[in-house]
């Protein structure tokens, strides 16, 4: 039945994050059981409205399986920790690939080996610093406002018509899918950002294999000054992207609200890309026509195709459901 | 409701919440889902509500007092939960203490 749905959707937001799937389970259980104990098997939805009506606000039924209030709330606490260690692991293999391609590009010799060895440590105690700061930040302003903005709905009184008025959004992506985004994000925000020379690096490679074969340059070599500042950007977004992944993973359901954040995401995304094309100051070397710009170009056909095939997808949805 | 009625309600509550865990504990030698469970223990005579019954079922069992498991051979997965060996032993310090005060009670009466 859809209000059952809809009130379980509306408990489960407050429920301990590692234990979510499990109390819900039994909860539907226990509604159900309850219901038919006193309605009989085939009970309506009128039923099911005056007993959940009796048996509490979504908010209440969720506290009973918390303990105290801390800073951040028991419903977050192991996401918290979850988006942490996800973090800090995509922090460490980051920054060490780009300890072991700085040494690269200035040689492996003991000075350089021991210099780079040295630094890790500090660089990764910094970043993680950083990160911990602003997720717990995040963690604590999302567990003030969050438990705070239902409170009315804690009183014996909670109105029914809260649960009726939820839409229950879109299939999500599986926890796997989003905790795999924020480690890549994470790890190439730290790899764009730390090395950019790899760039360079990748642009010099192919050339190398072109000029083999007939003395072929690509040409539009990226500006490595110009890219610093398109980083900026490029930054943001990757950022927005990761705050979407954590907020699919705090509330387990791409609401109305979440899906129009993703749309816009995607369309800066797009624009940014094709910004980078067009940004002149980006590329030196116009030896060809397009030379190593294409790489930019294919990336921005394909964020752009994957824009309208998402608005597409939503006007179809929109239509079904009138 | 009065004064009276109202502090008696309360005490009344805090010496039932005090029986609750040995009285699960009592009634989970046996495999029983949480809904079976609050009916047993309305028969018996202990007035529990379901809402507080099935996070102290959690509880226990994170306490490691019960064990449970999933029954989803039906239309409707149902989680048994039963007594674990600490749970026994635990149950039966729980009882000597009730039996030692309720006797310490008795001589006061």
């Amino acid at each position: 039945m859809k209000l059952l749905q809809q009130y379980l959707y509306s408990v489960r937001k407050h429920l301990p994050y590692s234990s979510r799937d499990e109390i819900i389970k039994e909860l539907n259980s226990q509604i159900q059981d309850e219901v038919e104990a006193i309605y009989g098997p085939d009970y309506t939805e009128k039923d099911l409205e005056i007993f959940l009506t009796t048996f509490g606000s979504p908010r209440k039924i969720a506290n009973q399986y918390k303990s105290n209030r801390y800073i951040i709330s028991p419903t977050y606490t192991d996401l918290y920790f979850f988006i942490l260690k996800i973090i800090v692991l995509a922090m460490a293999l980051s920054l060490t690939i780009a300890m072991i391609v700085e040494m690269a590009l200035a040689g492996f010799t003991l000075d350089n080996v021991l210099n780079g060895l040295i630094q890790l440590p500090t660089r990764l105690f910094a970043a993680v610093g950083q990160s911990f700061m602003w997720l717990t930040i995040a963690f604590i302003l999302i567990s003030r406002y969050r438990d705070h903005d239902e409170e009315i709905a804690l009183d014996d009184d909670w109105d029914i018509k809260e649960v009726k008025s939820i839409q229950l959004g879109e299939k999500i992506p599986s926890k796997l899918e989003s905790s795999m985004s924020i480690f890549f994000l994470t790890l190439a925000l730290i790899i764009m950002n730390f090395i950019p020379e790899l760039i360079t690096l990748a642009e010099n490679n192919i050339d190398f294999a072109f000029t083999n074969v007939d003395g072929f340059k690509l040409g539009h070599y990226i500006n490595l000054e110009a890219f610093q500042f398109v980083m900026i950007f490029i930054s943001i977004s990757i950022l927005l992207d990761i705050v979407y992944h954590i907020i699919l993973l705090i509330t387990g359901q791409l609401s109305k609200r979440l899906s129009i954040y993703y749309t816009v995401k995607e369309f800066l995304g797009a624009l940014l890309i094709w910004g980078i094309v067009f940004y002149a100051p980006l590329y030196v070397d116009y030896e060809n026509l397009i030379g190593f710009r294409a790489v930019f170009v294919i990336i921005a056909v394909i964020s752009t195709i994957d824009f309208f095939a998402e608005i597409i997808k939503k006007i179809v949805r929109s239509k079904k459901m009138i | 409701m009065s004064e009276q009625d109202k502090i008696m309600s309360n005490l009344m509550q805090e010496l039932k919440r005090g029986t609750l865990v040995l009285s699960i504990l009592l009634n989970t030698t046996e495999p029983t889902y949480g809904y079976s469970l609050a009916q047993s223990l309305q028969e018996a005579g202990v007035e529990i509500e379901h809402n507080t019954l099935y996070p102290l079922l959690r509880r226990l069992e994170k306490q490691n007092l019960l064990t449970s498991s999933w029954d989803t051979s039906e239309s409707r997965p149902r989680k048994y939960y039963i007594r674990s060996e600490f749970g026994t032993t635990i149950a039966d310090s729980l009882t000597k203490e009730w039996k030692k005060m309720n006797d310490t009670i008795n001589h006061m009466l």
